[in-house]
């Protein structure tokens, strides 16, 4: 009943001496009201909520496609064992025995995968076939070609630019060797270019993270104009600050959140148009190597930085718009 | 419970609202609260619900100096008291129940309570029923008498009322004022600005009257 019982005390202030367990339950009430109601809310107009959460998932997917494919090219990176294979060619007149020490020993090496032997007629053959240039071959009094051995450094040692000039420095000692094939510039090019898309994705990300923070706080800012005579009521009734901030904080975490989903499929989508055009390109470098999507770390980080960008942009604006209603 | 001592209320640019006020009301007292428009009556409940703060002199409620209270604890000062304006300022993006409840949420009462409060709170404005329509569907009347549901849902210890007849025919106003009798009746201390003396002559209250924000009394 709302007549207050007739009493020398009259209970009036119930708000202060309600049971604790009873706030609490008002408080996760509230909190979940808020959620489902700021949702509710996004959902009621759709076109202008789905425009906000564009913007937002573009802005993300920028810094996130930048940095899966500099994953990728970093994985190629590891991947290339065209380049990390050296060429050793033999002098002309290396004699067979020799050859076949020289084989041998450099089989047992620890830090060579694989030693191919080339004879200079097979080498003929294989350039034959891959150049087309029979006609001109034919002119040639002999082979011009020397036998070849290829080795493949192993993987540590493949990605190491230092390390493989060293080695081929000392393969290329060996009396038998004419010459020596390590193009490591190519790979040292590469990595830095690798290196430099990492920081360019950092520094993106960041730029358009404050983007986001802008974007966000701005919807929240002309959220809470909107509803302006809400807040100055509830205010006035008694609500505290933080249960006046609470739906926009929940807006603006929505709004992070669903922007950060949609940049993830984004994402996805770019990888998955390029990927069949990904795999030409490797083909042609004797690869098989495939465009790799967002991984699941990239999700996890893409996730929280826009549900914390949202939150975050709904704080500032909530801040200063917010609490500086005062009821009249 | 509301006590005024030498309060004065002056607003950046010199003007004096209110001049060192001192009287004081009982709990469960009846008071009104009467002058003309401008003569300070709204600054008065102002002061009382904390919306201003006066620039001199003491305001104490049930022996607490307001001028002490931290601006943090004013939401939970605020939910002792309830106030009804002329303007109802209802919401009209839910219902009326949900306009009705919004006290007893902010206080985080459990649901069940609030549904009883709330339906008892309309049944003794007479609007028992109607908690599911929109108040803009409602006569200026009936958005009154849900404004005053929404003040006294969660049963203040002070009520205050700024022209709450404001915008009613003589019958309805004088039920208003039979309302807000009854709950001063059991308790609550009730303080309603008005310049409808003919209303609230017959009524024989106790009036404070301000005249260019000093006050005069007469009592019953």
């Amino acid at each position: 009943m709302i007549r207050p019982r007739r009493s020398a005390k009259p209970r009036g202030a119930s708000g202060a001496r309600q049971r604790l367990t009873d706030r609490f339950a008002g408080y996760l009430h509230h909190h979940r009201q808020s959620c489902s109601d700021s949702l509710i809310r996004l959902a009621a107009s759709p076109i202008q909520s789905l425009m906000t959460v564009m913007v937002i998932a573009i802005a993300l997917a920028l810094p996130a496609a930048l940095h899966t494919l500099v994953n990728n090219l970093g994985m190629l990176a590891g991947d290339i064992d065209i380049e990390a294979r050296m060429s050793l060619f033999l002098r002309q007149d290396a004699g067979d025995d020799d050859v076949r020490l020289l084989l041998e020993s450099l089989e047992s090496r620890s830090d060579l995968t694989e030693v191919t032997f080339i004879d200079s007629d097979q080498a003929l053959a294989d350039f034959r076939r891959s150049s087309g240039l029979d006609d001109l071959l034919v002119l040639l009094d002999g082979n011009p070609l020397p036998a070849t051995i290829l080795v493949r450094p192993n993987r540590e040692l493949g990605n190491q630019p230092d390390s493989l000039e060293k080695l081929a420095g000392e393969l290329a000692e060996h009396p038998l060797v004419d010459d020596i094939s390590a193009d490591t510039t190519w790979l040292r090019k590469l990595q830095a270019a690798v290196a430099m898309g990492r920081e360019f994705a950092m520094i993106l990300g960041a730029a358009l993270a404050l983007g986001v923070l802008l974007i966000i706080g701005n919807t929240i800012r002309l959220a809470i104009e909107n509803r302006r005579d809400e807040i100055t009521v509830v205010k006035l009734v008694g609500g505290t600050d933080s249960y006046v901030r609470r739906p926009f904080l929940y807006t603006g975490f929505w709004f992070g959140f669903s922007g950060a989903l949609a940049a993830w499929l984004l994402v996805w989508l770019g990888i998955a148009l390029l990927a069949d055009s990904a795999l030409q390109l490797a083909a042609l470098y004797e690869s098989r190597f495939q465009l790799q999507g967002p991984g699941l770390d990239t999700f996890l980080v893409l996730v929280s930085a826009g549900s914390i960008l949202g939150l975050g942009g709904a704080w500032l604006a909530v801040r200063q718009h917010a609490n500086a209603i005062e009821p009249e | 419970m509301i006590r005024f001592e030498n309060v004065s209320k002056r607003y950046p640019g010199g003007q004096e609202a209110l001049s060192q006020l001192s009287f004081h009301l009982a709990p469960g007292e009846f008071a009104f609260l009467t002058g003309h428009s401008g003569a300070g009556k709204s600054t008065l409940l102002k002061l009382i619900m904390l919306m201003e703060r006066p620039t001199s002199g003491q305001l104490l409620i049930n022996g607490k100096n307001l001028n002490r209270l931290h601006s943090s604890q004013v939401p939970y000062y605020r939910r002792r008291v309830g106030v009804v304006f002329q303007s109802h300022q209802l919401l009209f993006d839910r219902t009326v129940y949900d306009n009705v409840a919004l006290p007893l949420q902010i206080m985080g009462h459990p649901q069940a309570d609030i549904g009883r409060r709330v339906r008892a709170a309309l049944d003794k404005v007479g609007l028992l029923g109607r908690e599911q329509q929109n108040p803009i569907n409602l006569s200026t009347g009936e958005q009154q008498r849900v404004g005053i549901a929404r003040a006294v849902v969660h049963k203040p210890r002070i009520l205050l009322a700024d022209e709450p007849t404001g915008n009613l025919d003589p019958a309805l106003s004088a039920e208003v004022m039979a309302l807000f009798r009854e709950f001063s009746e059991v308790g609550v201390t009730v303080l309603i600005a008005t310049h409808d003396i003919a209303l609230i002559e017959p009524l024989g209250c106790r009036r404070l009257h301000l005249h260019h924000g000093r006050m005069s009394e007469t009592g019953p």
